[in-house]
C-alpha cells in the first residue's frame, strides 16, 4: 500500500482509538495491528508526530509489569482534528466505494 | 532474530536521527517488549508484531527529514583542486560523492530536478558540494553534473543517459492529496514518498558570491546563512525554506509546496506559492510581497511596503515599525493586520459578506462598514479587500 495513504489512515485509527479514552503504546499497537497487517512499530513515530503537533499529550503511570507506562491523551485540538479527518476519510471512501460499484455495474 | 539483534539493528538505524529521538523510539520499543513479555509472548512474536524496522524508519524519515537535513552525514571530504572526483562511499545503497572548487564565480546556478538542495555558508573560500543518492534507482537514473560558463558555476542533478524513462521527474506531476498530504504522485521518484529513496545535494558557498539561483522540480530547497546580492529559488512541488539570509533582492516561487522565510533581511522580497502557504517571520526589508493561490499567508516583519494576496486562504500579518503601505487581498479568506509602531493609518476596507473591525491605540474595536477610515497622522496607507472573509485591523 502507498505509504502516505497508509499513514493518513493509521493516524486516523490512532486518533479514533484515543477518542474513547487514554491508552498506552502497547495497547494501541495491539488494537490496531490486530485488525490490519502493519508493522506495529510504525505507530510510535506516528504518536510522536501527533504529540509534536499538539494533538496528543503524554503522561506516565506506574505499572505492575515493569517500567512506567506512557499514556497518550487526546487534546481538544486533537479531538477537533480527529473529527475533521474522519469527515475527509468518509467523503473519500464514499467516493471510492461509489467508483468501485460503478465498475461492477 | 533475537530481541538483542533486533534492538541492535534498531539502534543503528536510528543513529542518523540524533540521540534524543533515537533514545525516545528505543524506549518505546523496550517498553513494548516488557508489555508483551508480561503477557507471556515470546520474543519472536513480539518482534513479528513490531515488524520491519525499515518500515518504521521510513515513517520517521518522512517526518523528520525535511527539517533535519543537517543531520545527514556529509560524507568524506577530499580537499583537492577543481574537478576532482573522490570520496565515493558505497555503503548499503547510498552513493556519496564530495567535490571542492576553488575559483571565483560571479554567480552559482544549482539545478536539482528531483533532488533536495541544501545551501549554506562555506567556512573557507571554496565551494563544497556533497552529492548523496539513496536507493539503486536514483543511482542508475540520475547523476551529478558540474560545468562553468562565463564565470557562472553550474551544478546539479541530471538524468543519466539510458536511465529508465519515467517521464521527467520534476516537470510532469500528478498529485492526489488527502489530509493535506500527497498520497499519490507520479514522476516524483526522488521525493520523500515512493520507496524512501532520495537524492540530496548539499552545497556550501563562500562569502562574496553575488548571485545564487536554485531550481528544483520535486525536491525541496533549503538555504541558510548566506549574504548575497540576489537570490532566486524555484521549486515545482517541493518546499522552499530560507533562513538567516541577507540579500538585496530575493525571490522564491513554488508550485504546490510551502515557502518559509525567517530571520532574513532584504531590500525587496517576493515569495509566491501556487497552492501552498507562505510564511515570513522575523523579516526586515523595504518591500515584501507574498502571494498564494489557495494557501494562507502569515507575516511577522518590519518592512515599509507590504503586498499580500491569496485566492482562498487567509492573511495574518504583524507589521512592526514605520509601515508605509499595506495592500492585502483575499478572495474568500479573512484578513488580520496588526500594526505596531505606526503614527497613524488610513484604512480602506472592503468585504463582500464578512464583518470588519478596526481598533486604534487601545480603544475598543469598532465594527465598521466598507469605506475609508483615518487615524493619527494617516501615515500608513492600508487597503484590505476580501470577498467573503472578515477583516480585523488594529494599530499600536
Amino acid at each position: 500500500m502507498n505509504t502516505q495513504f497508509k499513514k493518513g489512515a493509521l493516524e486516523l485509527c490512532v486518533l479514533s482509538q484515543l477518542v474513547r479514552g487514554d491508552k498506552y503504546g502497547y495497547e494501541l499497537t495491539e488494537r490496531i495491528s490486530g485488525k490490519m497487517s502493519i508493522a506495529g512499530g510504525t505507530l510510535y513515530p506516528i504518536l510522536r508526530k501527533l504529540k509534536e503537533d499538539d494533538y496528543v499529550t503524554t503522561y506516565l503511570v506506574e505499572s505492575e509489569s515493569g517500567p512506567a507506562r506512557k499514556y497518550y491523551k487526546l487534546t481538544d485540538k486533537g479531538r477537533e482534528y480527529q473529527a475533521s479527518v474522519k469527515q475527509e476519510w468518509k467523503a473519500f471512501t464514499d467516493a471510492v466505494n461509489q467508483l468501485i460499484r460503478e465498475q461492477e455495474g | 532474530m533475537t530481541k538483542l539483534e533486533y534492538m541492535t539493528k534498531l539502534q543503528e538505524k536510528l543513529e542518523k536521527f540524533g540521540k534524543e529521538l533515537q533514545e525516545e523510539i528505543l524506549e518505546d520499543y523496550r517498553q513494548h517488549f516488557v508489555e508483551g513479555e508480561s503477557e507471556g509472548r515470546s520474543e519472536e512474536e513480539i518482534i513479528e508484531e513490531l515488524g520491519n524496522i525499515e518500515e518504521m524508519i521510513r515513517e520517521l524519515s518522512e517526518e523528520d527529514l525535511p527539517e533535519g537535513f543537517t543531520q545527514l552525514d556529509a560524507g568524506k571530504e577530499p580537499d583537492r583542486e577543481k574537478d576532482v572526483e573522490a570520496g565515493q562511499d558505497v555503503r548499503n545503497t547510498d552513493l556519496k560523492k564530495s567535490f571542492s572548487y576553488s575559483a571565483y564565480y560571479k554567480g552559482i546556478v544549482l539545478d536539482g530536478k528531483v533532488a533536495n538542495v541544501i545551501v549554506n555558508r562555506s567556512e573557507d573560500d571554496k565551494i563544497h558540494v556533497d552529492y548523496e543518492a539513496k536507493g539503486i534507482s536514483n543511482q542508475l537514473n540520475y547523476e551529478f553534473f558540474q560545468h562553468e560558463e562565463d564565470g557562472i558555476f553550474y551544478a546539479g542533478v541530471k538524468r543519466r543517459k539510458g536511465g529508465r524513462d519515467e517521464g521527467d521527474g520534476g516537470e510532469k506531476l500528478v498529485k492526489v492529496t488527502l489530509f493535506g498530504r500527497t498520497i499519490i504522485s507520479y514522476g516524483n521518484i526522488g521525493g520523500f514518498g515512493g520507496d524512501g529513496q532520495n537524492i540530496t545535494l548539499t552545497v556550501r558557498i563562500p562569502k562574496g558570491v553575488p548571485r545564487l539561483t536554485v531550481k528544483v522540480g520535486s525536491g525541496n530547497i533549503n538555504v541558510s546563512r548566506l549574504e548575497l546580492e540576489a537570490f532566486e529559488g524555484i521549486s515545482g512541488s517541493g518546499n522552499v525554506v530560507l533562513d538567516e539570509m541577507v540579500a538585496d533582492r530575493m525571490k522564491a516561487h513554488c508550485g504546490s509546496g510551502n515557502i518559509k522565510v525567517s530571520h532574513t533581511e532584504f531590500i525587496s522580497g517576493s515569495f509566491e506559492a501556487g497552492s501552498g502557504n507562505v510564511k515570513a517571520e522575523m523579516i526586515k526589508g523595504r518591500d515584501l510581497k507574498c502571494g498564494t493561490g489557495s494557501g494562507n499567508i502569515k507575516v511577522d516583519s518590519a518592512a515599509a511596503d507590504y503586498h499580500l494576496s491569496t485566492g482562498s486562504g487567509s492573511i495574518r500579518a504583524r507589521a512592526v515599525g514605520a509601515t508605509e503601505r499595506a495592500e492585502l487581498s483575499a478572495g474568500s479568506g479573512s484578513i488580520r493586520l496588526e500594526l505596531e509602531g505606526a503614527k497613524g493609518m488610513e484604512a480602506a476596507v472592503q468585504s463582500g459578506s464578512g464583518s470588519i473591525h478596526i481598533e486604534w491605540e487601545g480603544q475598543e474595536s469598532q465594527k465598521v462598514r466598507n469605506g475609508t477610515y483615518a487615524y493619527g497622522n494617516s501615515a500608513c496607507k492600508i487597503r484590505a479587500n476580501t470577498g467573503s472573509g472578515s477583516i480585523k485591523i488594529s494599530g499600536n
